[in-house]
């Protein structure tokens, strides 16, 4: 079940450089076999195709625009201004500024959880010497001469 | 359905019949179920790799669902009372197996003829506790069915491959998986404690330290809402099943290297994601620049390449193409039942606790 835009939401990006994470990995580890191989290659071709689609559907739009002004001059300066290079960068940039914010929160929440955890344990093991060293005391004590 | 199962089957191996080996049991939950049950038994007999024994769970049914399944040669056990889920109904059925793998397929899903040896081949070869197949609508006629059909060949194709290459495929669909019996008996079976038993499973199985595969060659067809009424249904328990499953669940997927990953991004998507979907595109749409509309659709070509590639291999190529303009309706839809569920889970506290059935 999708909800939201996964493919121009971070769902879309996500996956599109866990791609490039597999060929690092496999080339790291070097220790995939022929099919691994496959599936990878298989994969960063449909990748490539899939950021190839997005960039020529975004040169079919501007066509349009363009077109469209050609006919009706208001339309493309209320459709869309030219942007400027830095302006489409940015706007490319977006999804990877927020994909890392996510995912650095999510490690941020992944520490605390553990140093939660680790006070957790801290404690129970606190807990635990405490009642030993009692019941050793209370052993010491019975055993002491009358 | 007959069209399925006149294919000539692939095999890539000599066939082998494991009957009598005692090592695979099905277990089909059926409530009101006499309109899909004989062909999904049907299905299950005409494997090439059929399975020692199947056991149809008749959870009370009032239609003859139970006596149906009898009539064809099956086990049928039917529990005291109504369980009132599909989980409920799985787990009762476990106490009868006594084979080394237990396949859970719903009473409305019919597999590909070599469905269940590839995925026994999977589970013979590896240390995975679980393993679970391709699906994909029996019928792709309305709307809703063709935005599924898309939503499937997208997620089957793209996602779920890569999630298995990392060793955390998000769920084992419940519609067609196969476990290890005692590993399915230590964990405790099937929880009904949320509205999504399989997505509850496949995350207490990672928390364990087992492993799940994803099997794309083992293809299976459930029937998907035609309607709205049906659709509404299986969303409200899928959205409220996933928010549940995160509030169990969060402290172990944490821990789960990738799935934490792919769950935190699952959830930007369905909640800010759909706030802006719902809530920002339409007023920008409609005051500031009627272009911001396309956002709805823009992603559609990006989408289309995996579907298409995977529709082109299948055969599926013109069904895929007129099928997409379902999708971004169908995405609207979810949206709205993942926020609503979202609200409804976390903001009201009012928990989804009454299973519906919705296929």
């Amino acid at each position: 079940m999708s909800a939201g835009l996964p493919a121009l939401g971070l769902g879309g990006v996500f996956y599109l450089l866990l791609i490039i994470w597999m060929i690092i990995r496999g080339c790291v580890e070097a220790r995939h076999g022929c099919v691994r191989w496959a599936f990878i290659g298989r994969m960063t071709l449909m990748g490539s195709i899939m950021v190839a689609a997005v960039l020529g559907e975004w040169l079919v739009i501007r066509k349009a625009i363009e077109l469209a002004g050609a006919y009706i001059p208001s339309v493309t300066s209320a459709a869309l201004p030219t942007p400027s290079f830095s302006l489409v960068l940015l706007f490319y940039s977006v999804p990877f500024f927020l994909l890392a914010l996510v995912l650095l929160s999510l490690g941020i929440l992944r520490l605390s959880t553990n140093h939660e955890r680790m006070n957790a344990n801290i404690a129970a093991l606190e807990f635990v010497a405490a009642d030993k060293l009692q019941a050793e005391v209370q052993v010491s004590t019975s055993r002491s001469p009358v | 359905m007959l069209k399925i199962l006149d294919q000539p089957v692939r095999i890539s191996k000599p066939t082998r019949s494991i009957r009598g080996d005692g090592q695979i049991t099905v277990i089909v939950p059926a409530y009101n179920e006499v309109e899909s049950i004989a062909d999904t038994i049907n299905s299950l007999r005409h494997q090439d790799l059929p399975p020692d024994r199947i056991i149809v769970v008749d959870d009370c049914s009032t239609d003859g669902t139970g006596e149906l399944a009898r009539s064809l040669g099956v086990e049928v056990v039917r529990t005291s009372t109504n369980t009132g889920s599909k989980a409920g109904a799985q787990t009762y059925a476990l106490s009868f197996v006594d084979t080394e793998f237990t396949i859970a397929i719903d009473a409305d899903t019919i597999l590909a003829p070599d469905a269940m040896r590839h995925l026994f081949t999977v589970m013979e070869n590896s240390a995975a506790a679980a393993a679970c197949g391709y699906v994909l609508p029996r019928s792709v006629k309305s709307i809703w069915e063709r935005g599924r059909y898309i939503e499937y060949l997208f997620a089957f194709s793209f996602f779920k491959p890569i999630q298995d290459h990392f060793g955390r495929p998000l769920i084992s669909s419940g519609c067609f998986s196969i476990y290890r019996t005692d590993v399915l008996r230590d964990i405790g079976g099937w929880s009904d404690r949320t509205m999504a038993e399989d997505m509850d499973l496949t995350w207490s199985l990672y928390a364990s330290g087992r492993k799940v595969r994803f099997v794309p060659s083992a293809i299976c067809y459930p029937i998907e809402p035609s309607n709205f009424r049906f659709l509404k249904c299986q969303l409200r328990r899928w959205s409220h099943g996933f928010w549940q499953n995160l509030n169990l669940h969060w402290r172990e997927v944490l821990e789960q290297p990738y799935l934490r990953s792919t769950v935190t991004v699952m959830l930007w998507d369905a909640v800010v994601t759909g706030v802006i979907v719902l809530f920002v595109v339409p007023p920008l749409g409609l005051f500031v620049n009627p272009l911001v509309f396309l956002a709805y659709v823009i992603d559609l070509p990006l989408i289309a390449v995996p579907v298409l590639a995977e529709a082109l291999r299948r055969g599926e190529f013109m069904r895929a193409l007129t099928s997409l303009p379902a999708y971004p309706v169908l995405r609207m839809v979810n949206t709205v039942y993942m926020l609503k569920a979202f609200w409804l889970e976390f903001v009201r506290k009012r928990s989804l606790r009454v299973y519906e059935k919705g296929h």
